[in-house]
């Protein structure tokens, strides 16, 4: 039969409980940071790669103008 | 001119052509993001007149027990759980969000990064449509036997898993269907801003030319992305416990009631900086421009708030600290909360250092952007109180966490939002803003509210628990002068209500008999001022921008305007 | 920079050249599924950690409940592999439509195909476990295994009809690039998101 338990949190002291929520608040925290970490450093490169891109078409086109920036 | 003719190829095809829509095609079906945040803006105005007739109606119970409020009636016990539960909720989901992150998020960041509009359109169309049906749903649930949901915004469990304890069967389930949906809708509108940002920058734009709010909100997006999932997640299984009868969350089948309050927090916790960020964004734009000065230091604001939003994750059990949680835990929890201060103080030096010997205007907006640095200064310090846990132990349900969390809510949603209005205004409606009336309701508005929650601060110190619908059965509760704070906060609540009709006349008097407000009324160097006001469909009909430099180039010792146009090539300099 | 007042005038009168005006740093399509995928990861870790959190809690000898059914863990193996040779199908079939050879639709029709077969299967587990007794009222492990599984159906089925469409686009010559990248986009996430889900909550 099912065993029931009284209070709301009588099962929080069990170790198998406690190391289960240790264990997943490791987990869910660090999961969104892993992905988009991931996702970021994608981005990061593809713009990085495209700003290149950019740097080179823009003197190829008109070498006086290339990009200047001043800050 | 012969950008316009290069960039005319790239319109795309549903470009300029038409202007003469229908009423219902332009303003309710329109895929335009100017529209859509309108939408977004008015809807977010409506429901925050829920939410404060709803405080309006449990403080005066408060502040007099058992007497009859005018415009509600006699508030019941049952009617009062469902009051709290809906000014929590709306103010947070239906207020917040949609005016600081849907509202502005679709109205500038096309606009401030030079494009037409945002990548996907129709999605946002759905994102709005969504919202419009999770804000009706919300209110319907008013309107069913046992009334709107009765469990707190929190929606802990087992209250709010069985209707025999949170009275509210139905009115539950519609509750967590309408947060469900709204949560929905603002992942279709993170998804198009994140996308919008990183792929339709004007030609030139770097991502360090990028305005402050933009990353702000698109920091914002990504926490928001990143931690709703679990909430969902826990939304779904809260309402199979309550249509299904399974037993996630009830004790009485073997669930655990405190998984719920993880899986909450852990997107509640987030949650608070996905709406501050964007606050603070807009703060950076006024008081740069006000100030007459570049952003003190720009990376340093961009890369403490990355910080800010990767501490996030690891904050959330501070909510539960007597919740029976693990005492490592809690340790760990309490130090994670008292380090998320210090990015959070970072930007606020980083603003004071912006002040710092600029040239600085008080206009309203200007006004409310160095009111919300003072005030959430306010609750960021009396969070560190709660942060700590052995603090937390006795502060935990009174009214000190209620002001605590108000003098961060507050200045987000509110004085946030007015200084966004006031603000972006004149390009939203081409008009200007009264500003002798934005002024009294700048004081009409920061002067009772501070008499409303120093007060509550005193009655949470001296032990006043929160969730209590008439003081007279708790004598220690009503000990010397205690109702008589009670009274004092309630009265405040008035004024400042009373207030927020100045604002009502103003914004709608200006909207249509306004001063005309020219392009770039502020001399501002963003992009948005570039174009007309109220921009066009499509934006920009000059053809979109051209970026040379950062947004923050103000008072810059080359020139003689103390402004510089990010549009503005560096060859013409004078 | 040293400028005539002529020269600054040609430069203000004919624009430094630039790059086409928004061109995507990545596909749109694929950018916006991916993060659209980071919150539905996160939507399973959510309902995963409870489920192990749940699991860490149960009264020893109550998970499975006596009495109730245990999960078909080897035969739910040959639907497994059903899935991961699905998403190996659809990587493949990628790599030849990027080189545009015509075999590219074949495969992609044929990872549908196993995929289609994955939902089926899961189909027929599903009504074996609810004529032997395992409801989502009967137990906690009931619950979870059909909110868990059952999301990830949802899931798959909704992946299915992108996947289906963007292959009709493809058997027609008639792609726009867009639904496919989105729809493989989603097909990885719930190919990869099963296993995770199989070794958790099966054994």
């Amino acid at each position: 039969m099912l065993t029931t338990l009284a209070c709301s949190v009588c099962g929080a002291g069990q170790d198998g409980t406690e190391w289960a929520y240790l264990a997943m608040t490791g987990v869910v925290s660090l999961t969104p940071l892993a992905m988009i970490g991931g996702v970021a450093f994608w981005l990061y490169r593809a713009s990085k790669r495209r700003e290149a891109e950019d740097a080179a078409r823009a003197e190829a086109l008109d070498p006086r103008v290339a990009p200047t920036s001043l800050r | 001119m012969s950008t316009a003719a290069a960039h005319a190829e790239h319109d795309h095809a549903h470009g300029h052509a038409h202007h003469d829509e229908g009423f219902i095609k332009k303003y309710l079906w329109s895929t335009d993001h100017k529209i859509i945040a309108m939408q977004y803006l008015f809807t977010g105005i409506f429901m925050a007149f829920i939410g404060g007739f709803t405080v309006y109606a449990f403080r005066m119970q408060l502040a007099f027990p058992g007497m009859s409020v005018p415009g509600y009636g006699r508030v019941t016990a049952t009617d009062y759980n469902a009051l709290v539960t809906t000014h929590g909720s709306v103010m947070i989901f239906w207020v917040a969000m949609p005016v600081l992150i849907a509202a502005l998020g679709n109205y500038l960041i096309p606009l401030m990064i030079g494009c037409d509009d945002m990548v996907f359109p129709r999605l946002n169309r759905l994102s709005y449509q969504l919202f419009l049906l999770s804000s009706i749903v919300l209110i319907a649930s008013f309107y069913v036997p046992g009334g709107a949901f009765g469990g707190a915004w929190t929606s802990y469990p087992p209250l709010s898993a069985k209707a025999e304890y949170s009275l509210t069967g139905l009115g539950s389930s519609m509750w967590l269907f309408a947060v469900a949906l709204e949560f929905a809708a603002f992942l279709l509108g993170g998804i198009n801003f994140i996308t919008t940002v990183m792929n339709s920058r004007a030609p030139g734009m770097k991502m360090f030319d990028v305005p402050i709010v933009v990353w702000m909100i698109i920091i914002a997006s990504i926490l928001f992305m990143a931690s709703v999932g679990p909430l969902i997640a826990g939304a779904v299984m809260l309402l199979f416990d309550q249509q299904l009868g399974t037993g996630f969350f009830d004790p009485a089948k073997g669930g655990d009631p405190v998984l719920w309050q993880h899986l909450f927090w852990f997107f509640g916790h987030p949650e608070v900086y996905v709406v501050l960020l964007p606050a603070m964004g807009i703060v950076a734009e006024i008081i740069t421009v006000f100030s007459r000065k570049k952003l003190f230091a720009y990376k340093t604001v961009l890369y403490t708030a990355i910080g800010t939003g990767v501490l996030s994750f690891f904050v959330w059990a501070h909510h539960q600290f007597i919740a029976g949680i693990d005492p490592r835990m809690a340790n760990v929890f309490s130090v994670t909360t008292l380090l998320i201060s210090i990015p959070v103080a970072e930007m606020v030096f980083v603003y004071i250092g912006t002040l710092y010997g600029g040239s600085i205007r008080l206009t309203t907006p200007m006004l409310w952007a160095l009111a919300f640095i003072a005030e959430f200064l306010l609750g960021g310090v009396t969070g560190i109180f709660l942060g700590a846990s052995g603090a937390d132990i006795y502060f935990h349900d009174t009214y000190f966490v209620i002001a605590h969390f108000h003098y961060t809510f507050f200045p987000i949603a509110f004085i946030g939002s007015f200084a966004a209005i006031t603000y972006w205004f004149p390009k939203m409606f081409g008009k200007m803003m009264n500003e002798t009336w934005g002024k009294v309701h700048f004081w009409g508005t920061i002067i009772p509210f501070n008499a409303i929650f120093i007060p509550l601060f005193l009655l949470g110190a001296r032990g006043d628990h929160r969730r209590i619908y008439d003081y007279r059965h708790f004598p220690d509760l009503m000990k010397a002068g205690m109702q008589d704070l009670r009274v004092f906060a309630t009265l405040a609540l008035l004024v400042l209500l009373a207030f927020q009709v100045v604002f009502l006349v103003n914004l709608f008097y200006s909207i249509f008999r306004g001063e005309k407000a020219s392009a770039n009324p502020w001399n501002a160097n963003t992009l948005e001022w570039q174009a007309p006001s109220p921009p066009p469909h499509g934006n920009f009909p000059q053809g979109l921008p051209n970026v040379y430099r950062g947004p923050y180039e103000y008072s810059h010792p080359d020139r003689q305007d103390d402004y510089w146009p990010q549009t503005e090539p560096d060859a013409a300099k004078s | 920079m040293a400028t005539t007042a002529s020269a600054v005038m040609s430069q203000v009168m004919s624009p430094r050249p630039l790059p086409e005006a928004n061109r995507p740093v990545v596909p749109s399509a694929v950018l916006g599924t991916l993060i659209f995928v980071v919150a539905e990861v996160m939507f399973f870790v959510g309902m995963i950690s409870a489920f192990t959190i749940s699991r860490a809690g149960a009264p020893a000898g109550t998970w499975p409940v006596p009495g109730q059914p245990t999960l078909p863990a080897e035969a739910t193996a040959l639907n497994t592999v059903a899935l991961v040779l699905s998403g190996l199908l659809l990587l493949v079939g990628q790599v030849l439509f990027a080189k545009k050879q015509a075999a590219a639709k074949w495969l992609v029709l044929a990872a549908w195909g196993l995929g289609v077969a994955f939902v089926g299967l899961q189909g027929r587990e599903w009504s074996q476990l609810l004529s032997a007794g395992l409801t989502m009222t009967s137990s906690r492990l009931g619950a979870f295994f059909y909110l868990i599984v059952g999301m990830h159906g949802l899931h798959a089925i909704g992946a299915l009809v992108a996947l289906g469409l963007a292959a009709l686009q493809l058997l027609r010559d008639r792609l726009e690039g867009g639904l496919f990248f989105g729809a493989q986009v989603f097909w990885y996430f719930v190919v990869l998101m099963w296993p995770i889900i199989y070794a958790r909550v099966y054994f």
